[in-house]
């Protein structure tokens, strides 16, 4: 036996937009948690004039979250190499049935009434574009307070925004003028309920989501839109009434689905409002089972030959996770650029320290 | 030199007692009520089962003209259930079962067992925890969303599983001339986390298991019973952290009807116990006995209108 087993490894793609790289997630499908991880740039390593970072790694000794690395200054025939150590954002990793948790921050304001949902933080913590956030102990929006949503966008310790939330079209009576954000990261079992932000009056109705939903085409979904208090109205009409899913949208901003359900004659969809007594279960899809699907989203015509979703099954997605964070590819001045290539292996020691 | 115990070798001042200790294990309960089903080997990773749709009720009599009536519709839903495999070892060297008085390798299947059980019980909370639909406990008074658990609360998720048709996993527990006891109504199961039980206790009404008339068809993870609903626990019951409307707690209580859910296992796949002597896995010098499991195990809803979440906190 070897003292150490390889026990993943691949290449990844850096995402860098002006100077702001996104974090990146791979896949290790291990059962323990790795001891040693190591990246490197497989396009940036000697590249001329373009200072980068070309390596990181993390050991199993050092915080969750850190990395040490070499960074290569930008020279025409001989960039010079440079240690360096990242507090924060960049190597950790867990697996998804048991993440880490965070602490709750805190905002002072959330754009409800205008449905934008910008969300202003003087701390934004490690939240970055695709995180989950639940919103708990909001004042002014109560209607949303333990519900969670999909950040679209962040502007560091000034805001973040539910852009999901805002695409939906709902607006609130008031702004929030105080919540508690707290990043969370979901278990990946399959497929998952999801919250509705709002749903269309139409014959074929458009129920859109507070983050990205898990609904693929030809699903049939169940939709539970209970009562409000103190004479408030929602579509209640939907409650208990199962849809098959004919269209699914998940861009960047817009998550929604289209099902063969015509809401046109039924109520308006509303969330309650801050002030009404919420004695409430949150309106939410789940999924009910496998249907055929549709013919080019038609609501009476199969596909043909006919087409059986087997991506809606049951299923346990749940696996080990490294992410390198952002700070690995736009410390300072040391951008990668979009689009270049890095190796990456984990480790697992078979022996740590004669243990 | 006086001699005293404090004077004694180790030896002699220490007994190996070979009575180990116990481990603690975790209530067994999110299976309990699932439907088991066995896929077949050979024939695919995903079980589809079926359901026909309910057809419309036909109260019109025909006409003197006896035409007959438009044909109905006969609808099919199909749900589908990936199995997965899981699998985890240790590794024991030869030295270690050589040397060690203690038989380590019965140990190790013990906790290689225990682990096992503990994972396909936590596979079907998760799974429940994703897909089951939710219903917030209003009927407290602690100002939260959602309140800590009441009778009501129960009430209102009885009658909805019964406007759904739910039929009850449990019969009734008739009264009988003992004292202190209460009969218990035919029942769905509520699968919750240990942290419940100070709410279960102090829920009108709420039946503790040892108040039952007749405690001979209980389980030892059963806690009590109020109403139509009885209440299992377990230490690896749901729970959000810091997911109410204040930030609290909240704790998820499935409460099922019969036929809601399934577990499915593999044919040729079942739990295994698998122990590897030395001289196996790239050991050439026979150094390395392994222990392992492993089992496959898929599991889904398979109505959604049969099983709720009913949401508490006050834990």
């Amino acid at each position: 036996m070897l003292p150490f087993q390889m026990i993943a490894g691949g290449t990844f793609t850096v995402s860098v937009s002006g100077s702001t790289a996104s974090a990146v997630e791979v896949v290790c499908q291990s059962q323990n948690p790795p001891d040693f991880i190591v990246a490197k740039s497989i396009t940036g390593w000697g590249e001329a004039n373009q200072a980068q970072a070309v390596e990181w790694w993390w050991e199993r000794s050092m915080a969750q979250g850190t990395a040490k690395g070499i960074q290569q200054s930008s020279h025409a025939t001989a960039p010079a190499m440079n240690t360096k150590f990242l507090s924060s954002n960049g190597i950790f990793t867990y697996d998804t049935t048991n993440p880490p948790t965070f602490t709750a921050l805190a905002a002072t304001a959330i754009t409800g009434s205008a449905g934008t949902f910008v969300v202003s933080m003087t701390n934004t913590g490690s939240i970055a574009v695709g995180d989950w956030v639940r919103l708990t102990s909001v004042v002014g929006e109560r209607q949303i307070s333990g519900y969670v949503f999909q950040v679209t966008a962040v502007t560091v310790n000034t805001s973040i925004t539910l852009g999901y939330m805002a695409s939906s079209g709902i607006t609130f009576g008031a702004d929030a003028t105080a919540a508690q954000v707290t990043k969370i990261i979901p278990n990946r079992m399959y497929p998952r309920w999801a919250y509705i932000a709002n749903i269309t009056q139409a014959t074929q109705a458009v129920v859109y989501f507070t983050g990205k939903n898990d609904f693929t085409v030809g699903e049939i979904v169940s939709f539970r839109v209970p009562e409000l208090q103190n004479g408030l109205t929602t579509m209640t009409q939907i409650n208990n009434l199962q849809g098959r899913v004919l269209s699914v949208t998940n861009s960047s901003t817009v998550s929604s689905i289209t099902v063969d359900i015509d809401t046109s004659g039924f109520t308006a969809f509303a969330f309650s409002t801050s002030l009404a007594q919420l004695e409430v279960s949150p309106a939410i899809v789940v999924p009910s089972s496998s249907g055929v699907v549709p013919y080019n989203g038609s609501a009476t015509i199969a596909q043909q030959p006919p087409g059986t979703n087997l991506l809606d099954s049951f299923d346990n997605r749940n696996t080990r996770v490294i992410v390198f964070g952002h700070s690995c590819f736009d410390t300072s001045s040391f951008v990668s650029t979009d689009g270049d290539t890095w190796m990456w292996q984990a480790y697992k020691y078979d022996q740590y320290n004669g243990q | 030199m006086t001699v005293s115990i404090s004077t004694m070798p180790p030896q002699i001042q220490q007994r190996y007692n070979g009575k180990l200790l116990s481990t603690p294990e975790h209530n067994l309960i999110h299976n309990l009520f699932a439907v088991p089903v066995e896929l077949p080997d050979n024939q695919g990773y995903i079980d589809r089962q079926s359901r026909y749709d309910r057809l419309d009720l036909f109260p019109v009599p025909l006409d003197d003209a006896q035409t007959n009536p438009p044909s109905q519709q006969l609808n099919r839903v199909d749900v589908d259930c990936r199995v997965r495999v899981y699998a985890t070892y240790i590794v024991l060297t030869r030295q270690v079962t050589i040397t060690n008085e203690d038989p380590v390798l019965n140990s190790a299947a013990a906790r290689l067992g225990q682990a096992m059980r503990e994972t396909q019980d936590v596979l079907q909370r998760d799974n429940l925890e994703s897909s089951a639909s939710v219903v917030n406990c209003v009927g407290g008074d602690n100002g939260d969303l959602p309140t800590e658990m009441q009778l009501s609360d129960v009430d209102d998720v009885v009658t909805l599983l019964q406007n759904n048709s739910g039929e009850y996993i449990t019969n009734m527990i008739p009264g009988e001339l003992k004292i202190g006891t209460s009969p218990i109504g035919d029942a769905y199961a509520m699968m919750s986390n240990t942290r419940m039980i100070p709410v279960f206790n102090n829920i009108t009404n709420f039946t503790r298991k040892f108040q039952y008339p007749n405690v001979s068809q209980t389980l030892s993870v059963e806690w009590g019973g109020v109403n139509n609903t009885r209440m299992f626990v377990s230490e690896q019951g749901s729970i959000t952290p810091n997911a109410s409307l204040s930030g609290n707690d909240i704790a998820n209580n499935f409460v099922t009807a019969k036929e809601a859910y399934k577990v499915v296992w593999q044919a040729g796949g079942k739990a295994r116990f698998i122990y590897l002597p030395p001289g196996y896995n790239n050991d050439p010098c026979m150094l390395r006995h392994t222990a392992g499991v492993s089992f496959y195990q898929g599991q889904c809803i398979t109505n959604d209108l049969w099983i709720v979440n009913l949401r508490s906190t006050g834990i």
